[in-house]
């Protein structure tokens, strides 16, 4: 894998692992901080990694437990052995391989984390531009590495197994007459993104929940959690999300600027989902991601014209809650500089979440008319 | 997601060396048994060893709430005076939507 237009290749194939340097100035400033690349930091591209090279080639019968990954950086041509970008490799059970390409900023969490330190070190202030590199370290006789293992010890000398509990399944529909009744939103046809799909009904029910915060004085943050099937087309491998419900988020702590999820919340929506997968009906059911309304003017801190954007914040909880769920999603209903409503939609592109379209069609399934 | 039957066929044969309880991820998808916990260790320690196990975000702490109550446990107070054995608890983020 050549990028020829920019002459540059990857490194040989190896075992490689990541340092961030961490720099205030961008021309040879000294270097302030280092942060080591985790196994953990690598998990939203090791679960991209799996939707766009396996997923969305009809292979569903992979699961990410049974992947192995190793990074291959590919280097700058200036020498100074730091990463222009990455590649993240996978490796099936059938031993085929498959490339991703990743841009130095899907570790950006990384030198997010390293600039809390050297915030609370008062090395930075708050809100400071700091930059960051790539340090590629040669690991001899590593192996690749695994997402995840059944059986585990911990430091503490206790003991995980985990349970085999069966997904829900994927969900056979195919794609192309619903994409031919659709609306697009925002979408980009130069990019071939997973599609999402929202049913008419469930959107307004988002909006709904997400802007009910505007009424109050001052207004707070509410919102809902998206569910409906993930579903594979047969006629052309695809794999795509439907949202057909939403959960209302209620018992929570809603402020102007944060909304917090109480464990009632979490109960509440553990019980409907619970009760939807054992429905024939909804039993691929699941929990796709979340909306949320920033019921505020734009921020001048963002230096963006929307309050419909994705924060730290959610960013944190997105990768939290949905972590090794390749169609997380988050949807922000905000305002523009006219205080006209305003919404987009995010999904993991790139290891983060990044701004995409979605369809929305009449009801999901099409010959259900109660959906 | 595991019934209440599974639950208490599988607590009835506790680890002898420690506090054996489950951990269900915050979306459902997957659930362990955690085997041989010290009781005497903050909860809150047990919680962050089991996020790391599980590859879990380490940008966020993690907490355990207890499934039947849907309460969260104290972080700072031993893990055994606030789950018994077979208790299932769900492995969740303190954070919040900004």
């Amino acid at each position: 894998m050549t990028d020829k237009a920019a002459g540059i290749k990857p490194a040989a194939t190896d075992s490689w692992g990541l340092v961030l340097s961490i720099q205030l100035d961008p021309k040879n400033g000294p270097e302030a901080t280092r942060e080591t690349v985790t196994a953990a930091d690598l998990s939203e591209l090791q679960t991209e990694a799996w939707r766009e090279n396996w997923l969305r080639k009809g292979r569903t019968d992979v699961a990410l437990e049974n992947l192995s990954f190793e990074i291959v950086p590919v280097f700058n041509q200036n020498g100074n052995e730091t990463a222009s970008s990455l590649i993240l490799r996978s490796t099936g059970p059938d031993r085929s391989v498959e490339n991703l390409p990743f841009s130095i900023f899907a570790l950006s969490h990384v030198a997010s984390r390293a600039s809390e330190r050297l915030i609370a070190s008062g090395v930075l202030n708050a809100g400071d531009l700091y930059y960051y590199s790539v340090i590629p370290r040669h690991l001899a006789g590593n192996s690749p590495a695994s997402p995840a293992d059944t059986k585990k010890s911990s430091p503490g000398g206790f003991a995980l197994r985990e349970e085999k509990n069966a997904p829900p399944p994927y969900l056979q529909s195919p794609l192309p007459p619903l994409l031919r009744a659709a609306r697009a939103v925002n979408v980009d046809t130069e990019r071939k993104r997973y599609p999402v799909l929202y049913t008419a009904g469930a959107l307004a029910q988002a909006e709904r929940a997400a802007r009910r915060g505007a009424q109050f004085e001052p207004p707070v943050e509410t919102g809902a959690l998206l569910v409906g099937p993930i579903c594979t087309c047969p006629e052309t491998n695809e794999c795509f999300s439907v949202i057909t419900d939403v959960i209302e988020l209620l018992d929570t702590e809603a402020q102007t600027y944060s909304l917090t999820l109480s464990g009632r919340t979490w109960q509440r929506v553990e019980t409907v989902i619970r009760t939807m997968q054992n429905q024939p009906e909804t039993r691929c059911h699941r929990l796709i991601g979340q909306c949320h309304g920033h019921n505020f003017k734009p921020l001048e801190t963002t230096g963006m014209s929307t309050s419909a954007f994705v924060s730290a914040d959610d960013q944190l909880w997105n990768n939290a809650v949905f972590s090794r769920q390749p169609h997380q999603l988050c949807h922000i209903f905000g305002l523009d500089e006219d205080l006209h409503n305003d919404e987009r939609l995010f999904g993991l592109e790139d290891g983060r979440l990044l701004e995409r379209g979605y369809h929305v069609i009449p009801k999901f399934p099409p010959g259900n008319p109660g959906a | 997601m595991k019934d209440a039957q599974q639950t208490k066929t599988t607590a009835e044969a506790p680890d002898a060396t420690g506090l054996n309880f489950y951990v269900t991820n915050v979306t459902g998808t997957r659930s362990f048994e955690a085997t041989g916990v010290d009781p005497t260790l903050p909860a809150d320690v047990v919680s962050q060893a089991v996020s790391v196990e599980l590859s879990l975000p380490q940008n966020v702490p993690w907490t355990f709430r207890r499934d039947d109550s849907a309460e969260y446990v104290d972080g700072l107070s031993p893990i055994g005076d606030q789950v018994e054995p077979g208790t299932r608890t769900t492995l969740t983020p303190k954070a919040h939507l900004g």
